[in-house]
């Protein structure tokens, strides 16, 4: 171990604190990115020209939002969202303000993959409740989020893991986490082996993600 | 207890415009079993789904059990809804749901308690015969039975109407029949009145009492079934008679076989035994070459496809032969060979 890891050896509380951090932000800006993005994608299904309630005001702002927010690229994101942080969180640095791009970066990838899970849900079922007189909301909680959740199951996990991707870029703007651990002790003091475990850690996180995942679909699929 | 007036359905695509139902009216009555029936494209779909507004319809009046539900709220309207049923060729289960769950489903927000909605899901469900079934996920029936359960779930409400968006369509013959079957149940016993939609002439001959044939958006012709099938008026309603009564295959066939003029006669009770007073009236020999008789609603419907030749072979006098066969309810043409239509004498 001393061999192989030197430095690593020398630092792990700061990897504990970092791994800690990433998790943190994986957390916290999922949950926020995922309630944010579950209704825009609900409102983005339910606004089309085909969908409950067609609104075409209302449906071509946030396609186009959403548009616009994927096309960020998300480290020009992590540099022009500051002003805004500064006013949401008083602060620009550290792990709490960086998970403010990290939901705004989020939510219009997560809000595009729910739109696509609930399109999948068979238009045919849809109709069978409206001719029941089964109201709008009825049918988005009864019918698309209970008929849909192994999409949106799917959805969640793929996002999380992009997520992941997204909070090791924090470090560019002082947050913490491993992504930062990995350049500013890995690459900038030139300690591969900080690097690489860093490295090991996050893919430790991603795969525990899939594996959550999977279960959850495996649970949610019962009876098809 | 339906009354359409005036039903028009266009939908506008890009540049063109579609008129899907085409100033259509129709009277449903209570008790009826009533069949519309046109090929894919006819607006038989958009039509069905006019009556519980599914579609909004472009013009005309909606009006179920006195209400005319163009005029509601989205609120009321999803009240009336709750009074008519519908099941669809592809079942529209969830299948995430339990078979008792997808049955449970119209009932929550009814008012009943827990123990309520499983008895009356139970009830549902051995009404239909498929309690046995009621644990299991939609993914592991066939699909007659998930038909059985689509009804059971459209019966949920305590509906007065049931709309049947070609519910046989994706079922072989056998369940065809026993769903139909399950139907006519449905609306003997519990007085529901049915709305069938159909590209099949033998579903509205299985159990219709009325009948109303579309093309291109627009109703040709309606009726009893009895009348129409005894005497159909447009070439289209006969095309679907001919094909469900299986005498256009023997047809096709037969013309093949004899060099002869083949004549149809059809009846639907003839009073007297007419072969054998053609015979001694007018010494014309009927030979048979097909028989068909079909019961629509207990009134049998005949149609004999026969050769005619007087005492010398020849063709015989058809204006004394028709006369006869005229005053006895039985109307004669002549098959034609081209084109394979028929000339009415």
């Amino acid at each position: 171990m001393d061999k192989l890891f030197p430095n690593v050896n020398q630092i792990w509380p700061d990897i504990r604190v970092a791994t800690f951090e990433s998790l943190q932000m994986i957390i916290v800006s999922g949950i926020i990115a995922g309630i944010i993005g579950l209704i825009i994608g609900i409102v983005l299904l339910v606004t089309n020209k085909d969908g409950l309630t067609p609104n075409r005001v209302i449906y071509l702002i946030l396609d186009k939002l959403v548009d616009i927010g994927r096309s960020i690229p998300f480290i020009i994101l992590l540099a022009i969202i500051v002003p805004f942080t500064r006013l949401i969180v008083h602060t620009s640095v550290g792990t709490t303000a960086v998970t403010v791009p990290i939901v705004i970066g989020t939510i219009p990838f997560f809000a595009r993959q729910i739109q696509n899970a609930l399109l999948e849900v068979d238009p045919g079922v849809v109709e069978a409740a409206r001719a029941m007189g089964v109201g709008t909301f009825g049918i988005i909680f009864r019918v698309y989020l209970k008929e849909g959740l192994v999409s949106i199951i799917r959805a969640s996990s793929f996002t999380i893991i992009n997520l992941i991707g997204l909070t090791a870029m924090a470090g560019i703007v002082g947050g913490g986490g491993l992504g930062a651990m990995a350049i500013q002790v890995g690459y900038q003091r030139n300690q591969k082996d900080v690097t690489f475990m860093s490295l090991i850690l996050v893919l430790v996180i991603v795969f525990i993600t899939q594996l959550i995942g999977n279960l959850a679909v495996k649970l949610a699929s019962k009876g098809r | 207890m339906i009354n359409l007036t005036d039903i028009s359905v266009r939908f506008t695509q890009k540049n063109s415009e579609v008129v899907a139902v085409d100033q259509v009216s129709l009277q449903v009555d209570k008790g009826d079993i009533y069949g519309i029936v046109g090929y894919s494209g006819a607006g038989k779909s958009t039509l069905v789904r006019v009556i519980n507004l599914l579609q909004k319809p472009t013009a005309g009046k909606v009006v179920v059990e006195g209400k005319n539900l163009v005029d509601l709220s989205p609120r009321a309207l999803r009240e009336e809804r709750k009074k008519i049923g519908m099941i669809f060729q592809h079942f529209n289960l969830m299948t995430s749901r339990t078979i008792a769950d997808n049955v449970a489903f119209p009932l929550k927000g009814s008012g009943l308690s827990k123990q309520e909605i499983a008895a009356k899901v139970d009830h549902l469900l051995s009404l239909v015969g498929i309690l046995d079934k009621k644990d299991a996920y939609p993914n592991k029936l066939s699909g007659g039975q998930k038909q059985r359960v689509a009804i059971a779930r459209a019966l949920a409400n305590d509906p007065k109407i049931l709309l049947c968006d070609e519910a046989t369509s994706a079922l072989d013959p056998k369940t065809t029949l026993a769903i139909l079957e399950l139907l006519q149940e449905v609306n003997q016993k519990l007085g529901i009145t049915i709305v069938i939609i159909t590209h099949e002439m033998q579903v509205v001959k299985e159990i219709c009492n009325k009948v109303a044939v579309m093309e291109t958006g627009r109703v040709i012709e309606h009726g009893r079934v009895v009348d129409i099938f005894d005497e159909p008026k447009a070439p289209l309603t006969r095309d679907f008679i001919r094909t469900a009564t299986h005498v256009e295959q023997a047809e096709k066939k037969l013309l093949r076989y004899t060099d002869k003029t083949v004549y149809e006669l059809k009846f639907s009770n003839a009073a007297e035994p007419i072969i054998i007073e053609l015979f001694k009236r007018f010494a014309v020999t009927a030979d048979i070459l097909y028989g068909n008789i079909e019961f629509l609603q207990n009134v049998p419907i005949g149609t004999l496809l026969v050769t005619l030749e007087d005492a010398s072979g020849q063709e015989p006098n058809l204006t004394e032969v028709s006369a006869y066969l005229a005053e006895q309810g039985v109307r004669i043409s002549k098959v034609v060979r081209t084109e394979n239509k028929e000339v009415i004498v």
